[in-house]
């Protein structure tokens, strides 16, 4: 069975640390600084970026030195009168005559410096350290400008202008040639008024290859776009934007033969205040967000296709669509429509896809999106199909409005899809009546768990007394776990999601978080992916009750003013069980887990 | 060559900031923002012309011509190493001294002509010369090769650019495909938007096949459009049958409808796709079009754009 439930995975927030200094701009250097053998060498290694002679041989020459260069010195005139003042021009950047010469910044002029121009005026440096002098026609100014246009022509770029914040954006780089990027992967970087920050490395261990790769290629980025704002959340007065992208992890196989490559989508949702600029240490927050279908564990060979919303698919026209206004607990809901496709091409299979909405419940949650059980399709003219969809609803279903939300026609012996969205998205609503609702099921909390810095386990709670109220002190350096037990009056299958929130506190600020479904292996293992922490723990023979575990580990973040932030504690709030059959059940639990020093 | 020395309109204020000159320049190499601005502007300013040579930016006949002139001139003009940086006291003969207002740059009144830019001069504004600014400048110095000396006609031609400079241009290449060439073009005018896909060898213009498909409810009619987002999908399976291959991408448009005080923010959907065929000069493998060596061409004839998912994001008047 597929799972088409979104799923959200919690990158390290360390990962995402906030830059050391208040210059942070400089990081638009430093960074750009780390990248510019591979900027230069894209461009001087493609024709398309117009280098004559001349030029092309003083690339090859800075490339072939640039590992003897010295790190980046940022300064100011004050600190050294002179330095900067030279030549009766503003000067952003000095440096000597020869390979290894210091290049000094100039901290007083890099403020609202794009990134494009950073590239151009450390090539530019360079170019000096082989005796090149800026001369009246400016040879090195003109090289930087081949290299920045040549890198803002192939870099994929997308800001958050939409919405007024266009000094936020992500910029995903990528060589001309393909066999480059199998071997080493693309650059994905993140970028705000105040510096730029490098992520790629970050999303690696989400797409593991299988062990029995013979090696790791690159990791490959690419189909950057903003997917929007996220609801305005009123209780927590927060905001995310969300970025998409596709990731290709390439993984050799031992004979050689094949690539094996899965793709996940990823979103990096920052926090945005409302009426204030967006810049609110966002980066701390950046998840990374995967349906079940190109889930990280589903490593296939060729590619999965993302379907969870409408990018990726070859567009299908719906010319006719029937659906039912309503149907009844224990019915099969029947749609029928007339497709057609932009081109000729055998369909071996479609299917139909219906969201669910209207959650009643204080906490908003992600709408549910699921494959309907039955499709079947009937050419009937040329590029012209007619499709049966049903669904069955069984019994104890919940009362919900439900919505077809797309329908996919497979190619044959392929893995692109035609992809239909009805053009009134939500008009085709089909309420759904329930005849009984669904029991409760309550959660119970247990093993509080802890390891210490040696590694020692202990168990800090043995006889299952923390519950709502209670708070748990646990050594601050420690990774701790806590086992749930969820017991239900109806059975719960292993495969159900579980999903939930949960609120810490930093500092003086409460953050909250989700935490997702864990994935389930082959073996009925729960794998519970969760703030950098997995923790496995099978599921129970009694299909009533079944357990759950979560590892935290409290840290200490280092914020732009050097303030130190500890974690002062976690609060579990709300935990939301979805079966096999669609019951959506929840619980609250509260109670506190507080670190201690 | 009869010299004209242009009085650039220099609208920055001229305040203390003079005290920049001065020190030793001897030791150290150094450069200016200013600078490169002004010679990425210089390039940028020829890739502007080039485009409203092949995609017609403007439908004022004087602008037109004015226009159709720089472009015929372009294998002399708007070259690399035009640019020439100077300090202004010791070149008295381009840059006079006791001028009223300082110049930035003089240039001459024939094609082809070195555009002088006084180093000294540049060091004097407040903040250093955006590109915006310096592509202004150089355009009025690149008016004055052609000769034009109709002060209304210059400044239809400085408006449009700076429209186009400023108007948010996007590019998107397939590139993580290996194929680079292959770019949508998204330009965002005030008043209206633009949508062209090419490949190495030829441009379609996407604009017209988008905007009648917007539509508007009641008696509001369209007014402006603006393309948002843009993304390649992944390029379709080489079919052998067709020697072709399907490209789609996605979009946003937002778009406006309005009557009389009545004006209606609406944001669609927008997919399209293409048809390609390509050329490669060695076997084919099933990977062949993304080869860097393979060239795609796109049949125009094949663009199909569907738009969906209309959404109103705001609505002003009752």
């Amino acid at each position: 069975m597929r799972f088409l439930f979104l799923a959200s995975l919690l990158l390290s927030t360390q990962a995402f640390a906030a830059p050391q200094t208040e210059d942070s701009r400089s990081s638009y250097f430093t960074t750009a600084w780390a990248g510019l053998p591979q900027y230069i060498s894209f461009c001087q290694k493609d024709p398309a970026c117009g280098l004559d002679s001349v030029q092309n041989e003083l690339l090859v020459k800075i490339l072939a030195h640039i590992a003897k260069e010295k790190p980046l010195i940022f300064t100011t005139e004050a600190e050294h009168p002179g330095l900067f003042s030279g030549a009766g021009v503003h000067r952003i950047a000095v440096t000597g005559d020869t390979v290894g010469s210091q290049i000094y910044i100039n901290l007083n002029e890099i403020q609202g410096v794009d990134y494009g121009s950073v590239i151009a005026i450390l090539t530019h440096e360079l170019g000096h350290h082989f005796g090149i002098k800026d001369t009246e026609d400016r040879v090195l100014d003109i090289l930087g400008a081949k290299v920045k246009q040549y890198f803002l022509k192939t870099t994929e770029k997308v800001d958050l202008g939409s919405f007024h914040q266009s000094q936020i954006g992500m910029m995903i780089i990528n060589s001309a040639d393909p066999a480059y990027n199998a071997a080493n992967g693309s650059e994905v970087l993140l970028y705000d008024d105040q510096g730029v920050y490098n992520i790629d490395q970050d999303f690696r261990r989400f797409m593991p290859c299988p062990l029995t790769t013979k090696r790791q290629g690159g990791l490959i980025f690419s189909q950057l776009h903003e997917s929007g704002l996220t609801d305005w959340e009123v209780r927590d007065h927060q905001q995310a934007a969300v970025f998409e992208f596709t990731m290709k992890q390439v993984c050799v196989s031992p004979t050689e033969n094949s690539t094996l490559w899965s793709r996940i989508r990823l979103s990096a949702p920052m926090i945005l205040p409302r009426g204030t600029p967006a810049r609110a240490d966002w980066w701390k927050t950046a998840k990374a967000v995967t349906d079940g279908n190109n889930s990280i564990i589903v490593i296939e060979i060729g590619s999965t296709h993302d379907i969870s919303d409408n990018h990726g698919g070859i567009p299908l026209e719906i010319q006719k669509l029937n659906s039912p206004s309503g149907v009844k607990n224990g019915e099969t809901l029947k749609i029928t429509a007339t497709v057609k496709t932009p081109m000729d091409l055998p369909i071996e299979g479609c299917t139909g896809f219906l969201s669910s909405k209207s959650f009643a419940h204080t906490i908003e949650k992600p709408r549910f999106k699921f494959n309907m059980s039955g499709c079947e399709f009937k050419k009937v003219a040329a590029q012209t199909y007619e499709l049966k969809l049903s669904h069955s609803f069984p019994g104890v279903t919940p009362s919900r409005i439900y919505f077809l939300d797309s329908i996919s026609l497979k190619v044959k012996g392929q893995d692109m899809i035609f992809l239909g969205l009805p053009d009134a998205l939500e008009a085709n609503n089909i309420g759904l009546q329930s005849t009984q609702e669904p029991g409760p099921f309550t959660i119970r909390m247990a093993n509080l768990i802890y390891r210490d810095a040696s590694g020692k386990a202990t168990t800090a709670d043995p006889n299952l007394d923390i519950y709502s109220g209670k708070v748990s002190k646990i050594p601050l350096q420690s990774i701790f776990g806590v086992t749930f037990y969820i017991e239900s009056d109806s059975a719960i299958s292993p495969l159900s999601a579980l999903f939930g929130r949960y609120k810490w506190k930093m500092g003086e600020e409460d953050r909250m978080d989700d935490f997702d479904r864990p994935v389930v292996d082959s073996v009925g293992n729960w794998n519970f992916p969760f703030a950098g922490s997995t923790v496995v723990q099978k599921a129970p023979n009694d299909p009533r009750m079944t357990a759950f575990q979560l590892a935290l580990r409290p840290y200490t973040l280092a914020k732009a003013n050097n303030e130190l932030h500890v974690l002062k504690s976690v609060n579990y709030h709300t935990f939301w069980l979805v079966n096999q059959n669609l019951q959506e059940l929840y619980a609250d639990l509260d109670f506190t887990i507080q670190p201690v020093p | 060559m009869k010299k004209l020395l242009i009085a650039s309109l220099i609208l920055f204020s001229m305040s203390a900031a003079s005290a920049r000159r001065g020190g030793s320049d001897e030791i150290l190499n150094g450069g200016g923002i200013a600078e490169q601005n002004l010679v990425f502007s210089w390039s940028y300013l020829r890739e502007l012309v080039i485009f409203c040579r092949d995609f017609s930016c403007t439908r004022d006949s004087e602008t037109q011509t004015l226009l159709a002139e720089i472009q015929a001139h372009l294998a002399v003009d708007l070259q690399e190493g035009q640019l020439i940086f100077v300090k202004g006291s010791q070149r008295p003969d381009l840059f006079p001294p006791g001028s009223p207002r300082p110049q930035i740059f003089a240039t001459g009144n024939t094609w082809g002509s070195k555009i002088y830019i006084d180093l000294e001069a540049l060091a004097q504004t407040p903040s250093p010369l955006s590109i915006p600014q310096a592509l202004d400048l150089l355009l009025q110095a690149e008016i004055s090769h052609s000769g034009n000396k109709n002060e209304d006609l210059t400044q239809k031609l400085r408006t449009l650019f700076t429209g186009l400079a400023q108007g948010p241009y996007n590019e998107v290449t397939l590139i993580s495909y290996g194929q680079p060439a292959v770019r949508l073009l998204t330009w965002n005018f005030p008043t209206s938007a633009r949508m062209i896909l090419t490949d190495s060898t030829q441009s379609l213009e996407v604009t017209q096949q988008i905007l009648p498909k917007l539509t508007c409810p009641g008696d509001l009619e369209w007014t402006a459009a603006r393309f948002t987002n843009l993304v390649w999908g992944d390029p379709m399976p080489w079919d052998e049958t067709q020697q072709t291959q399907a490209f789609s991408f996605t979009g946003g448009v937002h778009y406006t409808c309005a009557s009389g005080q009545r004006s209606l923010n609406i944001r669609v959907q927008l997919q399209g796709v293409v048809q390609a065929t390509a050329t490669w000069n060695q076997a084919p493998d099933a990977d062949w079009i993304h080869h860097p060596e393979a060239l795609v061409q796109l049949r125009p004839d094949s663009l199909q754009i569907f738009i969906s998912h209309r959404q109103i994001e705001s609505a002003e008047g009752k």
